[in-house]
C-alpha cells in the first residue's frame, strides 16, 4: 500500500494518496497517540489533528524515510508538543540512561482499568528510546520488523531495546506492587 | 513436581525474553518451558513477563473509531483548505492595497515636486515680468511720463509689482489645481 500511496504522491496527486494513507494509519497512529497522551478523548483530538498536519506535510514528503516512518515521528512530534504545551517543565528527552524522573508524563489519567494504568505507569519510567519502541512495538502488533522498519533501525537494535525494557519493566512492576503493598 | 535447584535470574532471563518474544528456536522453547516447570524463580518471571505483554497489548489496543474518525480528519481538512483559501484571498487584497498604497505615494511624491517646480516657475515669471514691466517703463517712459507725473513717480514700480502679483497668483493657482486633480 506504501508503494501506491507513493505513486499517487509521485503524479500529483495528494488527496488519493491521502485517502489511501488515513485508513491504512488511522488505528495506528491513534494507538501510538494514546499510548503517549494517556487521555483517550484528547488522543482523538490530537490524531485527527496529526491527520491535518500530514496532510499539510504531503506535498513536501520527500521519500527518503520510510512512509511509515514519517507518519509516527510527525505523531511522536505532535504528542510531544502537546505535552509540552500541558507541562513545559517536564524534559522531553531524555534517553536511556538516564536516571531522573520521568521523560514524559500523561496529561491526565485515563479511565482505563487497574493493570493497564500500571504497566502504562510504568512504561513512562523507561528511557525514551525503550519506550518508543515499545510503543510502536504494540502499536505495530508485536512486529519487530515493522517497528525496525518504522524507526528505521536493525532489527537487532529494537529486539535489544525491547529486551532491556522488558526486564526493566518486570523490575519496575514489581516495585510498584512492593510500594502498594 | 522436581523444583530446580535455585539459580540467579540473569542467566536465565535474556532467554526467557527471547521464549516470550518468539526469537527462541523450537529446541531452546523446548528447553525453556521444560525448566519452567521445575524452577519457580523462572516460572513467576515468565508470568510477570507475560502480564506485562498483555497489559501493555490491552493498553496499546483499544477499539478502532473507523469511518467516523475519517470523516472528521476530512472535515477539519476543508475547514482549514476553507480558512486556507480566504487567508489566500486577504493576502491578495491586501496586496494590491499595498500595491496601491505605493503608486498613490509615488504619485504624491512627484506632485508636490511638480508643485515646488511650478512655484519657482511662477515666482521666476513674476520677476521676469516685474523686469519686464521695468524696462517697458523705461522705453516709453517718454510717452508715459505724464502717467507718471501723475502717479508721481511710482509708477514703475507699480505696474512691475502688479504684473509680479498677478503671475504669482496664476502660478500657485495653476500649481494647486494640478495637486487637486483639477488641471
Amino acid at each position: 500500500m506504501d508503494d501506491a500511496i507513493r505513486a499517487a504522491l509521485a503524479r500529483g496527486e495528494h488527496r488519493e494518496a491521502f485517502e489511501m494513507l488515513l485508513p491504512l494509519y488511522r488505528d495506528r497512529v491513534l494507538r501510538l497517540v494514546r499510548g503517549m497522551l494517556r487521555d483517550r478523548t484528547l488522543a482523538e483530538d490530537v490524531a485527527q489533528d496529526i491527520f491535518l498536519r500530514i496532510w499539510r506535510a504531503l506535498p513536501g514528503f520527500a521519500g527518503r524515510a520510510s512512509l511509515g516512518t514519517w507518519v509516527y515521528a510527525i505523531a511522536r512530534n505532535a504528542c510531544l508538543s502537546e505535552l509540552r504545551k500541558r507541562r513545559p517543565e517536564i524534559s522531553l528527552e531524555r534517553n536511556e540512561g538516564d536516571s531522573a524522573g520521568p521523560a514524559f508524563e500523561p496529561v491526565a489519567p485515563d479511565q482505563d482499568d487497574t493493570a493497564t494504568r500500571s504497566v502504562l505507569d510504568v512504561l513512562d519510567r523507561l528511557p525514551a528510546r525503550q519506550r518508543e519502541v515499545v510503543l510502536l512495538y504494540y502499536v505495530e502488533d508485536r512486529s519487530v520488523e515493522q517497528t525496525a522498519a518504522v524507526l528505521d533501525a536493525p532489527v537487532g537494535t529494537v529486539k535489544a531495546l525491547l529486551h532491556r525494557a522488558r526486564k526493566r519493566l518486570v523490575q519496575l512492576v514489581d516495585e510498584s506492587a512492593e510500594v502498594n503493598a | 513436581m522436581k523444583e530446580s535447584r535455585p539459580h540467579a535470574l540473569d542467566a536465565w532471563d535474556d532467554r526467557l525474553v527471547a521464549f516470550l518474544d518468539g526469537s527462541a528456536s523450537n529446541a531452546e522453547r523446548a528447553a525453556i518451558e521444560a525448566h519452567a516447570v521445575d524452577c519457580p524463580i523462572c516460572r513467576r518471571r515468565l508470568a510477570a513477563l507475560r502480564t506485562i505483554d498483555r497489559d501493555l497489548h490491552a493498553a496499546m489496543a483499544g477499539e478502532s473509531p473507523g469511518r467516523a474518525f475519517d470523516r472528521a480528519v476530512l472535515e477539519r481538512i476543508a475547514v482549514f483548505e476553507r480558512g486556507f483559501d480566504a487567508r489566500a484571498a486577504q493576502d491578495r487584497i491586501a496586496s494590491m492595497r499595498r500595491a496601491e498604497m505605493a503608486a498613490l505615494e509615488s504619485l504624491r511624491r512627484r506632485v508636490r515636486l511638480d508643485v515646488v517646480l511650478d512655484m519657482f516657475g511662477a515666482i521666476g515669471a513674476a520677476a521676469v515680468t516685474g523686469l519686464i514691466g521695468l524696462q517697458m517703463a523705461g522705453t516709453f517712459g517718454a510717452g508715459i511720463d505724464a502717467i507718471r507725473d501723475a502717479a508721481g513717480g511710482a509708477l514703475p514700480t507699480v505696474l512691475a509689482a502688479g504684473t509680479a502679483v498677478i503671475a504669482l497668483l496664476v502660478g500657485t493657482g495653476y500649481a494647486v489645481g494640478r495637486e487637486r486633480g483639477l488641471l
